[in-house]
């Protein structure tokens, strides 16, 4: 009976702990990427957020889960980030960087992703 | 999906509506900004050739059905193509005098993509009418002024189907680093 009693507890203790694992989805990462800017991208009708730019080191590197070397700053407002002017001045300091061939720092975030492309909300134009 | 873009635009034309080829039929696909034309035939194709399966008779308004789905994807053949064009810019415009507000003229001329533009012009339509558009057309437009001050390559996503007064409409353009 006392044996049961303790693989009872013990059953109790497991399905506790992982409850308390946090789900996968949560696990999202937020990260600075230092790089430079290779390829500037401005659309229409709001696909790929509307404006993009593409590094030159793939995002995963850095343990970001994001397509590929791009990132979006939602320039259209379609996604539930920062508000277009916003965007727009992030936008404007990558064009500035790819113009410059400075490198940026740009902060990350793999929770916010359009069309799997992640999210940036800061650049930092760095000076050589 | 990290497919570089050196390719000629010549290879990656799509159409930008349906175009009736035989059955075959062409739909554009925009699935992410390194490709962002693709092709797929066939998705209307089966659909057609069911209709006359055997050449059993079919009752008047499948007829009548066939007919006009013939005719919808006849009319969708007045055919706008998409295509990139890869090169650089050559001149940037900006007008109140010009419908569109600002364009860009472009190295290479998209009718020698295949594309129905006269000339070698692109606009942005900076002067859209609602906001949005507006935006889309500056931002566009910035960039296409940046490429040209710093003489860098361009690919700019020519619609020949969306006409602003006399020139096509780019819905997208990308800088290239070299």
């Amino acid at each position: 009976m006392a044996s049961h009693g303790i693989f009872k507890m013990a059953g109790a203790l497991a399905v506790g702990l992982l409850a308390a694992l946090p789900s996968a989805s949560a696990l999202a990462v937020e990260a600075e990427v230092t790089a430079n800017v290779t390829r500037t991208l401005a659309a229409s009708g709001g696909r790929w957020g509307g404006c993009m730019a593409q590094l030159s080191v793939p995002l995963s590197n850095e343990g970001l889960d994001c397509t590929g070397s791009w990132v979006t700053f939602s320039c259209a407002g379609t996604g539930a980030q920062a508000s277009k002017k916003d965007a727009a001045r992030l936008f404007d300091a990558a064009l500035l960087a790819f113009a410059l061939d400075q490198q940026v720092r740009v902060t990350v975030d793999d929770a916010m992703q359009q069309g799997g492309y992640c999210y940036a909300s800061r650049v930092e134009v760095l000076q050589d | 999906m990290l497919v570089p873009q050196t390719l000629s635009s010549q290879h990656l034309r799509t159409t930008a509506n349906v175009r009736f080829v035989g059955l075959a039929v062409l739909v554009l696909a925009t699935d992410g900004p390194d490709q962002g034309l693709s092709g797929a035939t066939g998705a209307a194709g089966g659909g057609l050739r069911a209709c006359f399966v055997g050449g059993v008779p079919m009752r008047i308004e499948n007829w009548l059905k066939a007919a006009v789905l013939l005719a919808a994807l006849l009319g969708a053949a007045a055919h706008a193509t998409v295509a990139r064009v890869v090169g650089g810019i050559d001149n940037v415009l900006v007008s109140d005098g010009f419908s569109g507000g600002c364009a860009a003229r472009l190295a290479v001329a998209p009718s020698t993509e295949g594309l129905d533009c006269s000339e070698p012009w692109v606009a942005f339509n900076c002067a859209a009418e609602t906001e949005a558009e507006r935006q889309d057309g500056l931002r566009m437009f910035d960039s296409a002024v940046m490429a040209f001050a710093l003489e860098k390559r361009t690919t700019i996503w020519v619609d020949d189907g969306a006409k602003v007064g006399d020139y096509c409409f780019g819905n997208r353009i990308d800088v290239h680093r070299n």
